[in-house]
């Protein structure tokens, strides 16, 4: 242990401690702002480069980074002088300096650490004037990730989630001294990079210099139009963590209030993409068996998330055949909304705008894939991100705390526990080997794996099912895709069945997840996967094929898992992505 | 060179090559023997001046006076005084040719040819007494220095093995090699006392020890020759003049902290220094000096050459390594410090090329030549790159203590045209300037810190009473702004901040509250800066705020420039007792900004002229035409 | 990138020139060829750029046309200098 003081206040901490970490410890605040624990990736970005943190050390000639000077036996900190405290304001000034103050139209507007900051440390007033480095213009909106450098304050969190975890490596310090600025290299646009959108970077972003793209002002748009049969479906993960755009604890569930709230905007119908989600489930896990059984290309990979496919084909054109080829429970549902509901409804099918609301980025671009369009119209007209969806419901004005408790809409509202928990890591995966038990044993065992549960970014396990010893690994961001990648081409793993997720714990910590709990948490990201597995646990039915409305479904139009039809509407194929720097690399 | 057949691999093998080059320097050392030597600097500066069509036009007079058997030419290392370059010198006369043209060439050939005395017109010329001075000793320029650093410069051929080793070269490595255990090797470097030739000033034998004590199989030894202050080029000249020094000294380092890579890191804006360096390295892989198991020892060592983009801030030592990893040079937290993880995350030791090149002369000569030199805590001498107004300018190495008076006056021969020394700026853009009354400070680490500038690594520059302190100080912020990184927040908007505020006083914008705003913005970003470089930039700002606020006074209040150098606040005006009414001012004014008024001047018919302070663009036209001089800021 | 011109004239702002006065040839070159720093004469025969330090710090200031060194400049040099290089 390790003997100082903090304030004339004497305390213990262990070797290793940082003086921030221990002031934290014992409740003396210094207020940093580039300093960025990322716990669920093991990092820390710990850049000391805003300065902001700066405390006195008794004997050192400068002020020290607390952030990352460590404790030494019997050293004497002060936090709280008049020299600290006039530096850190000179720093915040400076960099306020250089910033748009244009906070009520930023889209990170009361979630910027920059503006916390301006208010803890009573900022009226930036001495310092002058030129600024960088335009304040955003990206374009077409793109679901969009940049503003003006708003950067050069932390670069975003470079270590991009180039340390996602190992994208389309983030980076570019230009130099006052210029400085984070892009793409050469600053060209991201969607010409191997950026996969995502969206961690928005979501460790302490300003506005990264954001998403919106179509709020398109979905109301198309709200206002009396012709247009508006429709929505809600994944998952956004019953997890919407409750914390309203002042709800993090993990608290508001499955319920979702419907209502959907309603009270507008939107005529609204699904549960766990509908599409069990859909996916029949499918994959028929996919599996057959692979499995008939010898077919082993490992298979799930195919749920959009970032995950896009780093494939950007980054692995030559593995594009592990993949599953069925579409996201999104893209599916959105399918069967428009070519087989639309009909029973009796609505013309060019009138259905489907707005799908996700707790991701990604999927952003998902829709806007070539492969997913059938008869001149896309599966889904829309993605809006779990916080663009809070956002529209306190546009209504409506208190979110007394919405009524309702149901999502049949036929496409009714789901079993194994869709509920495709937001987690390993969730996919497990409800595809009940299914595929299910079918393989016939009967309806309701498997869970603990194996494949929780935060950790690998995790392996084995289950037996109908004799076969099927491998499993469940994977969390990216990096470590590309680790089992590498590991499935040298020939090193050895697995049957892979599930990838882009972002790290999966979908419910989703680069479109409310801000401020999203910040790499591992307690935050603990408690939205428990919602779910809550959920999955009080359903009546846990196996995808045991939702009677899937049966419906398959009865009337689909016909049965893998048929024909199914392959036209349900499954999709891949493409080469790949930037011509990455090919050089295979 | 008596030609090596194969490698040495003994330190027998090493001594019979030595004694077989031992002869090499007679004859610049004074012994005749008959024949001549006329060695042209082959340095940067008098490259510069045009060095080598004088070389190329002694070779032509050599031959065509028939004098080759009697004459050789040959080429040398920076002497030092560049500003008289080209410089040739003859041996073993030691005559001193300065300012040598091409069509010089054929007298001084003939002069040797013929016996008789020296050319004068190209002979130094004392301006105190007139006196023409043949022999470089005597020079007032050279008689202040001591060259340990610059011991072969200007001696040897700097492309020549055994020219360094006929001056003792190697000897110390063979020390350090052979009879020295490591930990007396860094004994030896305590008592020797050097410190860090860089800039800081942190002692070798420290730097050199942790990194010896560094666990890890693999250590990196890092020459740092990413000279980057502009009006500095000790390193280069050494690099040029002596590289065998600095590779001598990289190779006792290596062996004492236990490295076997050594990388140097050097501007790719050298390209001669680069080439000598090269050169000098494979020379010594070829004669066996480097490689494997050198001289049959169990240490084996290699040397990199890494090139730097010329970007000033890879002078830091994290960001060099950064640079040189192939990373964005930008500067890391310390700690860790390089010596416990540097370069690919091994331990790693930087020094400068400087230091390097004291290294061979401390193990050669023993601690005690080189400590009794210099004052209390700062051993040894100093090498600088002496510019600006004084009437020489050139490379001066002096004692540690020496005083400022003493170089600019004494060796630097006083201010240019008999105009008043108002301040030296040490330390390049780090530094500081001190002012005409503190001229007797000693030079030492201790010294120049406590009046607020720095050592640096050793661009001193004078200026005179025509050198606005306030736009001094504006042209280094120009170059921090420039050549910031852009990682820490204080340096990267702070110094922009300053560059502005500094900008609008020259303008003649500014308030009495800028120099309170200057002031505060300064010390913080000496208290918060990441990096060396950035805690020390705002120190230009502050000691000219320090010993000049009277002239930033006058910027912001009066609206002027004392003198008179800042443009915006120049005005320009008729003086009405001279002005005789020829019209050439308002004639020749761009923006007519000159009309006549209705007092007549000196010729009835004329009117005197005024300037209307409004219009005018203060190009200073109207006083280049005036005739007789009426008009002036 | 721009074509530059048939003579690239570098004004050094190195600090021991710019101390000797850099900074007004530098101004003189403005002038009389009508262009800034980093720009080309319309006729296509001089560049103007800047240079922080060649290291002749001893010649200062220094002026270098397509490689070529003019030291000690004085405001009377630039013409010369512009005659020589045409």
């Amino acid at each position: 242990m390790i003997n100082l003081k903090i304030n004339d206040k004497p305390l213990s901490v262990e070797e290793g401690t940082t003086i921030l970490q221990a002031a934290r410890k014992f409740k003396i605040d210094i207020p940093s702002l580039c300093y960025t624990p990322l716990h669920l990736v093991s990092a820390h970005n710990m850049l000391a480069s805003c300065r902001v943190c700066v405390v006195e050390v008794k004997g050192r000639r400068n002020l020290a980074p607390a952030c990352t000077t460590m404790c030494a036996e019997g050293m004497e900190v002060f936090t709280a002088t008049q020299r600290v405290i006039n530096a850190r304001r000179t720093v915040l000034e400076l960099l306020l300096s250089d910033h748009p103050m244009d906070c009520p139209t930023c889209p990170k507007n009361m979630h910027c650490k920059l503006q916390d900051l301006a208010e803890r440390m009573g900022i009226r007033n930036v001495t310092y004037k002058g030129e600024t480095s960088r335009k304040n213009e955003y990206s374009s909106n077409d793109y679901p990730i969009r940049l503003n450098p003006a708003k950067c304050i050069l932390c670069s969190t975003c470079v270590k989630i991009c180039n340390e975890i996602q190992t994208c490596g389309v983030l980076r310090e570019t230009k130099r001294g006052f210029h400085t600025q984070v892009g793409a290299e050469f600053g060209i646009d991201l969607s010409l990079t191997n950026c996969v959108s995502c969206g961690q970077c928005i979501n460790v972003c302490p300003t506005g210099a990264i954001s998403q793209s919106s179509e709020v002002d398109k979905v109301w748009k198309a709200l206002a139009n009396p012709r247009k049969h508006v429709v929505c479906q809600v994944a998952p993960s956004v019953r997890a963590a919407l409750g914390e755009e309203f002042g709800y604890n993090v993990g608290t569930s508001v499955t319920q209030k979702i419907p209502t709230a959907a309603r009270v905007i507008g939107f005529e119908k609204c699904y549960d993409t766990n509908f599409g989600a069990d859909l996916t489930i029949m499918e994959e896990a028929n996919e599996l068996v057959e692979r499995l059984t008939k010898g077919g290309k082993l490992p298979m990979i799930t195919s749920c998330c959009p970032g995950w496919i896009n780093f494939i084909e950007k980054n692995y054109p030559d593995m594009l055949d592990l993949p599953s080829t069925c579409k996201s429970p999104m893209s599916m549902q959105g399918s069967m909304i428009k070519n087989y509901l639309a009909e029973k409804m009796g609505w013309n099918p060019d009138d259905v705008v489907v707005v799908s609301i996700m707790p991701c980025t990604a999927k952003k671009s998902e829709i806007k894939r070539s492969q997913l369009a059938h008869c001149g119209y896309s599966d889904d007209d829309y993605v809006l991100t779990t916080r663009d969806f809070a956002q529209m419901i306190r546009e209504t004005g409506v208190n979110f705390d007394t919405l009524d408790s309702s149901r999502f809409d049949d036929p496409m509202g009714e789901s079993t526990g194994g869709a509920d928990i495709f937001g987690n890591s390993g969730g996919v995966m497990e409800a595809a080997l009940r299914n595929a038990k299910y079918v393989l044993e016939g009967k309806a065992g309701e498997l869970e794996i603990p194996g494949i549960r929780g935060t950790t970014g690998i995790k392996t396990d084995v289950v037996e099912i109908a004799g076969h010893k099927i491998r499993l690994c469940a994977v969390s961001g990216l990096g470590n895709a590309r680790k089992i990648l590498e590991e499935i081409r040298s020939g090193k793993a050895k697995y049957d069945f892979i599930e990838v997720m882009a972002c790290p714990g999966g979908c419910v910590n989703g680069g479109g997840q409310p801000y401020e709990a999203s910040k790499q948490s591992v307690t935050v990201v603990k408690a939205r996967q428990q919602v779910l597995y809550n959920e999955d646990k009080g359903k009546i039915h846990r196996i995808s094929a045991e939702n009677e409305s899937i049966q419906a479904l398959y009865r009337d139009f689909l016909e049965k898992p893998g048929s024909e039809k199914a392959e036209q509407y349900l499954h999709t194929h891949y493409e080469d992505q790949s930037l011509p720097q990455n090919k050089f690399k295979i | 060179m008596a030609k090596i057949l194969e490698k040495l691999k003994t330190r027998e093998d090493f001594m019979a090559f030595c004694r077989a080059n031992s002869h090499r320097l007679d004859r610049r050392k004074g012994k005749e023997d008959g024949k001549h030597t006329i060695a042209v600097c082959s340095s940067s500066g008098c490259h510069a001046s045009g060095s080598e069509s004088v070389y190329d036009m002694f070779k032509a007079e050599i031959e065509k006076q028939g004098a080759q058997d009697l004459i050789d030419l040959d080429i040398n290392g920076c002497f030092g005084f560049c500003e008289k370059g080209p410089i040739c010198k003859v041996y073993p006369e030691d005559t001193f040719y300065i300012q040598v043209k091409p069509e010089d060439a054929a007298e001084i050939v003939k002069s040797i040819v013929e016996k008789s005395k020296p050319v004068e017109k190209n002979l130094y010329t004392n301006p105190a007494t007139g006196e023409k001075i043949a022999n470089q000793e005597e020079i007032p320029f050279y008689k202040k220095q001591k060259r340990i650093a610059l011991r072969n410069c200007g001696l040897v051929n700097p492309t020549s093995l055994g020219d360094y080793l006929a001056n003792g070269g190697f000897k110390g490595f063979l020390r350090v090699l052979f009879d020295l255990t490591p930990e007396e090797a860094i004994e030896e470097m305590k008592e020797a006392g050097l410190r860090g030739r860089g800039g800081a000033g942190f002692p070798t034998y420290l730097k050199w020890d942790i990194c010896r004590k560094s666990p890890g199989e693999t250590k990196y030894l890092i020459c740092n020759a990413d000279e980057g202050d502009p009006g500095a080029f000790m390193d280069r000249s050494i690099m040029e003049g002596d590289p065998y020094s600095v590779v001598e000294g990289m190779m006792s380092a290596a062996k004492i902290i236990g490295a076997n890579h050594g990388v140097v890191y050097i501007r790719a804006e050298y390209p001669l220094a680069v080439e000598r360096l090269s050169s000098a390295i494979e020379e010594l892989k070829k004669v066996g000096l480097l490689g494997k198991n050198i001289l049959g020892s169990p240490f084996s060592f290699d040397i990199e050459i890494k090139y730097g983009a010329g970007a000033f801030v890879c002078g830091e030592e994290t960001a060099l390594i950064k640079s040189a990893e192939g990373d964005r040079g930008e500067p890391t937290v310390k700690p860790p410090f390089p010596a416990q993880k540097g370069l690919f995350g091994k331990p790693s030791n930087v020094n400068n090329v400087e230091t390097f090149a004291n290294v061979p002369y401390i193990y050669g000569h023993g601690p005690e030549a080189f400590n009794k030199i210099g004052s209390e805590k700062s051993k040894g001498t100093k090498v600088f790159a002496l510019a600006g107004k004084v009437n020489n300018v050139g490379l001066v190495e002096v004692p540690m203590g020496t005083s400022l008076r003493e170089i600019i006056y004494d060796i630097g021969g006083g201010i240019k045209n008999g105009k008043e020394f108002k301040a030296v700026q040490t330390g390049g853009p780090s530094g500081g300037c001190i002012p005409s009354s503190l001229i007797d400070t000693p030079i030492d680490y201790e010294h120049l810190s406590a009046i607020g500038s720095m050592m640096g690594s050793g661009g001193m520059i004078v200026m005179d009473e025509d050198n606005c302190m306030v736009a001094i100080a504006k042209f280094y912020l120009t170059f921090t702004v420039d050549e910031s990184c852009g990682k820490c927040t204080p340096c990267r908007v702070g110094n922009k901040r300053l560059l502005e505020i500094l900008t609008k006083i020259v303008e003649g914008n500014g308030t009495e509250e800028d120099l309170e705003d200057l002031e505060n913005l300064s010390l913080v970003i000496e208290d918060t800066a990441l990096c060396g470089l950035g805690q020390s930039s705002p120190n230009p700002v502050l000691s000219t705020l320090r010993y000049f606020r009277d002239e930033y006074e006058a910027h912001v209040n009066q609206k002027i420039c004392p003198s008179h150098e800042c443009k915006a606040l120049a005005k320009y005006a008729i003086d009405p007792a001279k002005c005789i009414g020829c019209t050439k001012c308002a004639r020749n004014c761009p923006v007519n900004a000159i009309h006549p008024t209705d007092k007549p001047a000196k010729n009835p018919k004329l009117f005197i002229h005024k300037i209307d302070e409004a219009t005018c663009i203060k190009c200073g036209t109207c006083a280049n035409n005036c005739p007789v001089k009426a008009i002036s800021l | 990138m721009k074509k530059s011109g048939k003579f690239v004239i570098r004004v050094c702002l190195g600090t021991a020139c710019y101390v000797r006065g850099a900074e007004k040839i530098l101004h003189k070159f403005q002038e009389t060829l009508g262009i800034k720093e980093g720009e080309t004469t319309s006729d296509g025969l001089y560049t103007l750029e800047t240079v922080r330090c060649v290291g002749a710090c001893g010649l200062a200031p220094v002026v270098q046309v397509n490689g070529k060194t003019y030291g000690n400049c004085t405001l009377e040099s630039v013409q010369q200098i512009l005659e020589e290089n045409k």
